[in-house]
């Protein structure tokens, strides 16, 4: 029989952790010897002995890093360091032991905490990713951006035009360099799919010099690529991987934009995909270089040695010489803003105040385990005295109470980022999509180091309210095995009303949010919006001035409107929900003062746009099918412009005015149609398709039929008559107004989601907080029925202590409140009767939570029979 | 102040005490598992008895491999006059705190 020898693993584990010399081989020899006479009786020994050899390597593998190394020749700080060291491995595995102890407890707490970090795992991803992180550019806070100022609305954000930009590029030294680009959607056909309409951006050759930025292939434009005549274009990284599978060959591809054809030289980083439907980057054309719209975003690289302040400070100067010199075409002033900065102007805000909810919502949890812990440690009361008499310090008592509170960091903090990828998820599904750097969100590595710290730093705050108790209590002398009684809990009752103050300022934050959305998105607009869709009709052949285009759209209204769904059909330049169109600067003879010109928005239509739309005619004609090139051209205009002039409605009638569009009668005032609540009315001109010709733009349909059902039907219509056309925007106008409100609605919906969750924490708290102290009175509440006290006498002694609480915490959230109402302005779209009666019932919704859930465990007092309570205590 | 001793480090030196030149590591552990009827973990009890080492009460010698121990040496045991001496003050202390118990203990 050959000799069995020991799992070689285990042996080896063994040789590596007993000490060395006899004492180590004489140890693993009697375990040899053991498992030699296992094996003699036939008992299984193998399994046995590496369940051994574990549990040898697990005592002696940590008693080497603390306990069996002699400390006697240690210098004094050393051995400080090495009984700190045992002492806090002792509470690490005594917390756990607790924890096991009670794992209800332990699960509930896990979970609690695990899920506070998770949303704010999500949260901070986004803000880190959007706010936090600097942009993917070389030296990246060089980068500044150049914001006109518009002198009619005095506007500080206007985009400036060419004349300006060339202007400022060769006068400024603050900056290395100036660019400038715009973004405007356009006809995309690269042959494979079919074609489409897509935002292009149209950039100065050095856009992406000044940015600091490198293709990921291929190369970036060049000086000679404006003037050359070759037409290049640089691809953005998601249109090259959707529509070249991201392989290099992309590269010298034709891609016709218009009717263009353009070669492909390159491709950008990913963070260049915003907006989400931007597809390329092009070189400004000769044409677009003469052209006077004021659309270009100017950005700069700043000098060495200048700083934003020296930028503005010569900008505004050069700026203000260019107004001198052309006061009807130059912007009124400038400013500069770091880039980064002037990207998330609008987002920030919305953000920080997400985050900051978010953040209570964590803080509310915490307090929760923070009372679970102090309800759980007056039960402990005992354990902790006998540690005091063994001679256990406040700071050592102090410090295995807060370590305790750390055990759980660790599994929360699991949970927590397990939670954060499905809650990152659902967060993204719900930002509205015209956020800046969203492709950018991520939750990695950064994100998940931040959310330990905060675990930790989360379990630490837990424990510290109970480690405080700890150093403040054992100076009292506990009888051993007595429990100490507290009655009144002033600690935990103070903690919930802290939960209940925070709750209260999610609760009216929430509330003006909701408040506002409502008032935004159910507003007067001027129109109906219900029943109506809009349907992009781009041409790619824009017919020139010729009469052709205009019959293509009479024939194209005609078949639609023989859709048996469709009541109503008509056309526009744009939709009503669309602020965009050409402008221009009206001048009216016979007013008077500064008053005589206005800038004012065109649309283009046909005459029965306003009975599409139900707006209300208030004085005049509308268009009519009679107004003719050959007649004389008239307009219709809207309230705003009637306001401008400083006229009523009735008095602009007739009114002849001058402007690029030649001279041009007033013959109508209709309703001020307003796309969004929080943008002010644009004086708006209409104009008839039948004196001004335009290419395409939107067909409006009154229907009987969702979109669905009707779109097959114009999509073919479309295709029969032209079938080069791209068909990619089909909406509904309620789609376009969802739109315009998708950031207070997102602010509201989420910031609503978190004081919901708020609300529950901080009801769960006074259950747990009023139940506590039940059970600590149950004694007292057997004497006090004993001696006649009613059942309801005994709830009220209770619930009143919970009364004080909501009435203390309420109180002190709504002075909170309403300082967080002042910060919160910018979000709100105004303050109303409404606002204060939404969060009036916001507050009453967590008032009567919080009582309801002091009021159901006080109901045991009157339950409680005397004879069991003196018995049991 | 005599030092006094945990209830499994007496229970280590008198097992050690019991086997006299029998006192190889592995018959003293097995000795206290017959004595007191219950499995002693086998970590626990060498770190004891190196820990018995360090203060003093116990010795060993090396005595040369038998049997199926793969060549590894053995370690005889023995207590020493201090852990003798540690022993017999522990012994008076338990007797000090049982004397006149007797009847409670037998009512129990």
């Amino acid at each position: 029989m050959t000799r069995q020898r020991p799992p070689r693993f285990a042996s080896a584990l063994l040789d590596r952790v007993l000490p060395k010399g006899t004492v180590g081989r004489s140890i693993r020899g009697d375990l040899d010897q053991e498992f030699s006479e296992r094996r003699a009786k036939r008992r299984s020994a193998g399994v046995w002995y590496v369940v051994e050899a574990l549990k040898l390597t697990i005592r002696y593998g940590l008693g080497r890093s603390s306990r069996s190394i002699s400390t006697q020749h240690m210098p004094y700080g050393a051995h400080r360091v090495r009984s700190l060291v045992d002492s806090i491995g002792n509470d690490l595995a005594h917390g756990i032991r607790l924890l096991r102890r009670k794992p209800l407890i332990a699960v509930v707490s896990i979970l609690t905490l695990g899920l506070g970090i998770g949303v704010n795992a999500a949260v901070f991803a986004v803000v880190d990713s959007i706010l936090i992180r600097p942009l993917p550019f070389t030296n990246p806070d060089r980068v500044a951006r150049v914001f006109a100022h518009d002198p009619g609305t005095g506007d500080r954000y206007q985009p400036a035009t060419v004349f300006e930009y060339e202007h400022y590029r060769e006068h400024t030294t603050a900056f290395e360099d100036l660019a400038a680009y715009s973004i405007a959607p356009r006809h995309l056909m690269d042959g494979a799919t079919d074609p489409r309409t897509l935002s292009i951006g149209r950039a100065t050759w050095n856009l992406f010099d000044v940015l600091g930025v490198t293709p990921v292939l291929g190369r970036a434009f060049r000086e000679a690529d404006n003037r050359s005549g070759e037409r290049v274009a640089l691809l953005t990284y998601g249109f090259w991987r959707a529509t070249y599978g991201g392989t290099p060959s992309a590269l010298g591809h034709t891609i016709e934009i218009g009717q263009e054809p353009y070669t492909v030289i390159g491709v950008l980083p990913q963070p260049f995909d915003h907006p989400p439907d931007l597809a390329l980057w092009r070189p400004l054309t000769d044409d677009e270089y003469r052209d006077d719209d004021r659309e270009l975003t100017i950005v700069g690289r700043l000098a060495t040695g200048a700083t934003l302040l020296t930028a503005n400070r010569e900008l505004g100067m050069v700026a203000a010489g260019l107004r001198e010199q052309d006061p009807e075409r130059a912007a009124a002033a400038v400013h500069v803003e770091p880039f980064h900065q002037a990207m998330v102007r609008t987002v920030r805000t919305p953000l920080l105040t997400i985050w900051a909810a978010v953040g209570c919502v964590l803080l509310i949890a915490c307090t929760n385990l923070a009372g679970i812990q102090l309800a759980h440690q007056t039960a402990r009361q005992a354990e902790l005295a006998i540690r005091t008499a063994l001679g256990a310090g406040r700071g050592r008592l102090a410090r295995q109470v807060l370590t305790e509170g750390i055990v759980m960091a660790v599994p929360a903090a699991a949970v927590g980022i397990a939670a954060g990828y499905v809650a990152l998820a659902i967060l993204l599904g719900l930002v509205p999509g015209d956020m800046p750097r969203l492709v950018e969100v991520r939750l990695d590595l950064r994100v998940t180091i931040a959310m330990l710290a905060l675990a930790l730093v989360s379990a630490g705050a837990v424990g510290i309210i109970p480690a405080w108790r700890v150093t403040r209590s054992s100076l009292r002398a506990h009888g051993v095995g007595t429990q100490h009684r507290t009655t009144r809990p002033a600690m935990q009752y103070g903690l919930v009303a802290g939960q209940l103050a925070v709750s209260t300022v999610l609760a009216v934050g929430a509330a003006l949010l909701l408040d506002s959305f409502s008032r935004q998105m159910d507003f007067d607009r001027g129109f109906e919006s219900s029943n109506l869709l809009a349907v992009t009709v781009d041409p790619l052949d824009d017919f020139g001035s010729a009469s052709s285009g205009l019959e293509f759209l009479e024939r194209l209204i005609a078949r639609v409107e023989a859709i048996p769904a469709v009541t109503d059909a008509t056309m526009a330049s744009t939709s009503p929900m669309n602020p965009l169109g050409f402008r221009a600067r009206v001048s009216v003879p016979g007013i008077t003062g500064d008053r005589n010109r206005v800038n004012v928005l065109i649309k283009v239509m046909f005459e029965d746009l306003f009975e599409v739309t139900r707006t209300p005619l208030l004085a005049g004609r509308s268009l009519a099918a009679t107004d003719q090139r050959d007649t004389e051209t008239v307009m219709v205009v809207n309230q705003a412009f009637a306001r401008a002039l400083g006229s009523s409605d009735e008095h602009a009638v007739d009114r002849v005015t001058e402007s690029g569009l030649g001279r041009v009668r007033i013959v109508g005032v209709v309703r001020d149609i307003q796309a969004a609540a929080s943008q002010p009315v644009e004086p708006t001109v209409y104009v008839s398709y039948r004196q001004l010709r335009v290419p395409g733009g939107v067909l409006l349909l009154r229907t009987r039929a969702p979109l669905e059902t009707i779109a097959p039907s114009i999509r073919n219509i479309l295709r029969e008559m032209d079938p080069t056309m791209p068909l990619n925007r089909f909406t509904s106008i309620e789609e376009e107004i969802g739109e315009t409100v998708a950031q207070p609605r997102f602010n509201a919906l989420i910031v609503g989601l978190f004081a919901a969750l708020s609300i529950l924490l901080a009801a769960v708290g006074a259950f747990g907080v009023t139940a506590d102290v039940v059970r600590r009175r149950y004694h007292e509440m057997g004497v006090r029925q004993a001696l006649g006290a009613t059942g309801s006498q005994l709830i009220w002694s209770v619930f009143a202590a919970g009364l004080r609480m909501v009435a203390v915490g309420g109180t002190v959230g709504l002075i909170a409140a309403y300082w967080m109402s002042r910060l919160l302005s910018s979000l709100l779209f105004g303050m109303q009767a409404s606002s204060v009666l939404m969060a009036a019932s916001a507050v009453a919704t967590l008032a009567a939570a919080s009582l309801l859930a002091c009021y159901i465990p006080s109901r045991r007092c009157a339950h409680v029979s005397p004879v069991t309570a003196l018995r049991d205590a | 102040m005599a030092t006094f001793l945990g209830e499994f480090e007496q229970m280590v030196l008198l097992a050690i005490l019991q086997m006299g030149d029998q006192a190889f590591g592995l018959e003293v552990r097995r000795e206290i598992e017959r004595s007191t009827d219950r499995s002693v973990s086998r970590g626990a009890f060498y770190t004891t008895l190196d820990r018995l080492e360090q203060k003093g009460y116990v010795t060993w010698d090396e005595v040369p491999p038998t049997g199926e121990r793969g060549g590894a040496p053995l370690r005889r045991f023995e207590v020493t006059g201090d852990g003798l001496e540690v022993l017999r003050a522990s012994r008076r202390a338990l007797f000090n705190l049982w004397r006149g118990l007797d009847q409670i203990m037998e009512d129990a």
